[in-house]
C-alpha cells in the first residue's frame, strides 16, 4: 500500500470525536450524530445527501465487522472534505443491516468526496480495517481519555501498520 | 512454518483487510513465515509467486468466495476456513487450519 494515501491520523479532528454518544440506541441515531459533527466540523455541503450515500453503501454489504465494531462510509458530492467521525459508546447499541448485525461500540464513519479516486477511498478504508484487527489498538480506543488518547492510539496503530508493511517481503 | 494464505471476502473489501490483518498476525505469533494475497476490490494485491506456492508447507484460503487463478494451487492441498474466524480468534483460526492440514497428509 502507497504511503501518499490519506491516513486517519491526518484526518481525525476534536470536533468528529464523541466518547459518550449520549442517548444513542441504534444505528440510524448513530450515523445521524456523526454525521452532525461531521457537518458542524465543515466536512458537509449537505448533510441529508451525504446520509444518503452512507445507506446506499449500507446496501451493498455489512459495515458492521464484529466485535462491536461498524465502520459505516460514504462518498459523495456532498463531501467537500474527507473526514473521519469516530464515536464511542459505552453502553453499546444495536447497529442491524440486511446481512446481520449486533451489538457496537466504536464506530468510525467515513466521508469521502467524490473526487477522490476509488483506489485512495478503499486504501483509507482498508487502513481501518487493518488497525481494528488489533486488540491492542480497541483497547486504547475503549480507554482513551479524551480526544489526544484517541489521535495517539491512531498514530501508533498507522505507524505498526507500517512497519508490518515494511518487513512483508 | 512457511505459510501462505489468500483473503478474499463476499462482505466487501474492509472484511478482506481485516482477514489479511488477522492471519498475518496469527502468524507472527506463531512464529511462522507468512505471505499474504489480498483478492480485493482494488484487485489483487501483494500476489503469490508460484515459488511463493511451490516452497509453502501450508496454504490457507481464508475466503467465503471464489479464488482467482485458482489453478496456481492444482498439486496442492489449500485448506478453506471462513475469513470471519481469522478476525474472530486469528491465533485459534491459525491452528485449526494446521490441524485440518495435518489430517490430509
Amino acid at each position: 500500500m502507497q504511503n501518499n494515501y490519506l491516513k486517519i491520523s491526518e484526518v481525525i479532528e476534536p470536533a468528529t470525536v464523541d466518547l459518550t454518544m449520549d442517548g444513542i440506541q441504534k444505528k440510524e441515531e448513530a450515523i445521524d450524530f456523526l454525521a452532525d459533527l461531521l457537518d458542524k466540523a465543515g466536512h458537509l455541503s449537505n448533510k441529508a445527501e451525504y446520509i444518503q450515500s452512507v445507506y446506499e453503501r449500507e446496501k451493498l454489504g455489512p459495515t458492521y465487522m464484529g466485535n462491536f465494531i461498524a465502520i459505516p462510509h460514504g462518498k459523495s458530492d456532498a463531501v467537500i472534505e474527507a473526514g473521519v467521525a469516530f464515536g464511542r459508546s459505552p453502553q453499546g447499541f444495536q447497529y442491524e443491516t440486511d446481512l446481520g448485525g449486533g451489538e457496537v461500540k466504536l464506530v468510525f464513519l467515513l466521508a469521502i468526496p467524490n473526487r477522490m479516486s476509488a483506489d485512495a477511498y478503499m486504501a483509507v478504508l482498508a487502513r481501518l480495517a487493518r488497525l481494528l484487527v488489533h486488540s491492542e489498538f480497541c483497547d486504547d480506543l475503549y480507554a482513551a481519555k479524551g480526544y489526544q488518547d484517541i489521535y495517539n492510539a491512531i498514530l501508533n496503530g498507522e505507524k505498526h501498520l507500517e512497519d508490518l508493511a515494511q518487513s512483508k517481503s | 512454518m512457511k505459510i501462505v494464505a489468500i483473503t478474499a471476502c463476499a462482505g466487501g473489501i474492509a472484511h478482506t483487510y481485516m482477514a489479511a490483518e488477522a492471519v498475518k498476525k496469527a502468524a507472527r505469533l506463531a512464529g511462522d513465515e507468512i505471505k499474504i494475497e489480498i483478492q480485493g476490490a482494488m484487485g489483487v494485491e501483494n500476489q503469490l509467486s508460484q515459488n511463493d506456492i511451490e516452497e509453502a508447507e501450508l496454504i490457507i484460503f481464508a475466503v467465503n468466495i471464489g479464488v482467482r487463478d485458482l489453478d496456481r494451487f492444482e498439486s496442492k492441498n489449500p485448506i478453506v476456513i471462513d475469513p470471519g474466524e481469522f478476525v474472530g480468534n486469528a491465533q485459534k483460526a491459525l491452528e485449526k487450519a494446521k490441524k485440518l492440514a495435518a489430517s490430509q497428509k
